[in-house]
């Protein structure tokens, strides 16, 4: 699902070859720079110097913009910031990329978008600016708009980076429900704090140390 | 002696030609970056059958077009008293003809494509270039790349169309407004019957001077909204940087509205 071979990126990937093929894996950095650097990698805003970068099985340095906008619709980003679009209300931006993408229409997206926060047990402020809302509530929602793509590839910057511990907690377990419920099985979290890796059963694990990602657990 | 002040001299002038000619490739830069823009955007029209796109769309015709109409009914009504005023002691009340061809040479072909389009850098251009600014800097544009949204059929085309058709409604409304202030206010204080006025007005109004001004308030919205949309998404770094961009997107429309208005007029009224 996730391929490296040899991929250079100035400055933290050096002749970096991985994979993940089933499951989960973690890469573990030391800084927000460094994780937000490593989703600029993978979601192909920065292309490798030399090396294949294969994610869904397409090569990322191959792709054209328009190729790039197709493959991304199947991946799920959740940032650390929330992603979300400050004048657009919380409804808004969880409904934005499959109104965008032309799937349902919005009185059948904003019908489902209910039964699915009840399905899950979870409130939220659907009416409000995202600028009103914790830190926790807006990776919340852009958690929802992902999983309500359906993406074959589910990508976590820091989503668990900075939260308080019950909060922290709360939010493994909705993750965690959300994996089983919806049958998630391709996921990678880009993270600052390896504490929750346990939670979630993660065995594949590559850590940044010397000024790149070459070590594996 | 004479040496160093030839070497001097041609200093200077190799300085002159190197600012004359930074100046000149920095202005062919901007130039073919604006075209560039304004180009994907009339590519991505299609887009508009999305819904959040429409949404876009209508939100900045309501924003642009419909909020200002209070503004420029009031600036409409202001003008056309101003002007016929001025008309009137002038030429007299006894040639309603000459009038109404003087509120058509003035109104209707320059001074409502001209105050509607400055009315929209305002208001609209600088909240435009502020927007797109601020999202920017926030990280926004590349949240919606991630999603798998092109910013140029989301943010941008339906901003450049919305402004665009919103320039036009407004500039029909000022020269509705500001012709019928002006016709009212002459048969009200000066004696004029209100039909010498519109049939002086009505008959000297030929298809260029209804089709000439709808057309300037359509390229007029269109530079504007391109202007403020490229100098929004010059924003980077810091919000220190919005601010700086808000001014110059609408001190560069002003400009270009100026410079291509005069164009214009010239070609089809000389």
């Amino acid at each position: 699902m996730l391929s490296f071979s040899k991929v250079v990126v100035s400055p933290f990937l050096k002749d970096f070859s991985w994979e993940l093929e089933k499951g989960g894996a973690a890469f573990v950095v030391e800084s927000e720079f460094e994780r937000r650097w490593f989703l600029r990698v993978i979601t192909g805003f920065i292309k490798p110097f030399s090396g294949c970068i294969r994610l869904i099985d397409k090569d990322i340095s191959l792709l054209s913009s328009s190729e790039i906008y197709s493959l991304r619709k199947k991946i799920g980003v959740v940032m650390s910031d929330g992603g979300l679009l400050s004048n657009l209300k919380i409804w808004e931006n969880i409904l934005l990329p499959l109104l965008y993408h032309g799937k349902v229409d919005e009185k059948s997206a904003k019908e489902s978008l209910v039964d699915f926060l009840k399905m899950f047990d979870i409130s939220l402020n659907l009416y409000s600016l995202p600028g009103f809302l914790e830190v926790y509530e807006r990776r919340l929602a852009a958690l929802i708009r992902a999983f309500i793509m359906n993406p074959k590839f589910l990508v976590y910057e820091g989503i668990f980076d900075g939260l308080g511990y019950n909060i922290k907690q709360k939010f493994i377990e909705i993750v965690r429900r959300f994996h089983k419920d919806l049958k998630k099985d391709y996921y990678i979290f880009l993270t600052c704090d390896a504490s929750f890796l346990e939670s979630f059963g993660i065995k594949e694990v590559v850590r940044f140390g010397d000024g790149t990602f070459y070590k594996r657990d | 002696m004479i040496f160093l002040s030839i070497s001097f001299m041609g200093d200077k002038v190799i300085s002159i030609v190197q600012f004359v000619g930074d100046r000149v490739v920095s202005f062919a830069s901007i130039t073919f970056d604006f075209f560039a823009l304004a180009l994907s955007s009339l590519k991505r029209v299609g887009a508009l059958r999305l819904s959040p796109v429409r949404k876009v769309f209508f939100k900045q015709i309501y924003f642009t077009g419909i909020e200002a109409l209070d503004k420029i009914l009031v600036i409409a009504l202001l003008c056309g008293l101003i002007i016929i005023t001025q008309v009137v002691s002038i030429i007299g009340v006894g040639n309603p003809s000459l009038c109404g061809k003087i509120l058509v040479w003035i109104i209707i072909r320059e001074l409502a494509p001209l105050f509607s389009a400055i009315l929209v850098i305002i208001r609209s251009g600088t909240a435009i270039s502020t927007e797109l600014g601020t999202m920017k800097v926030r990280g926004e544009l590349d949240s919606l790349e991630i999603m798998g949204i092109d910013p140029l059929s989301y943010l941008i085309m339906p901003r450049i169309f919305g402004v665009s058709m919103a320039v036009l409604i407004l500039n029909l409304y000022f020269f509705i407004f500001s012709v019928f202030g002006a016709i009212v206010l002459t048969s009200l204080f000066m004696n004029v019957p209100f039909s010498s006025y519109a049939k002086g007005i009505f008959y000297v109004l030929d298809l260029k001077d209804v089709l000439s001004p709808l057309i300037k308030s359509l390229i007029f919205g269109f530079l504007i909204s391109t202007v403020c949309c490229h100098c929004g998404l010059e924003a980077e770094g810091t919000v220190t940087r919005i601010p700086q961009v808000a001014t110059k997107a609408v001190v560069q429309s002003l400009f270009l509205v100026l410079i291509v208005d005069t164009i214009i007029t010239a070609s089809v009224f000389l």
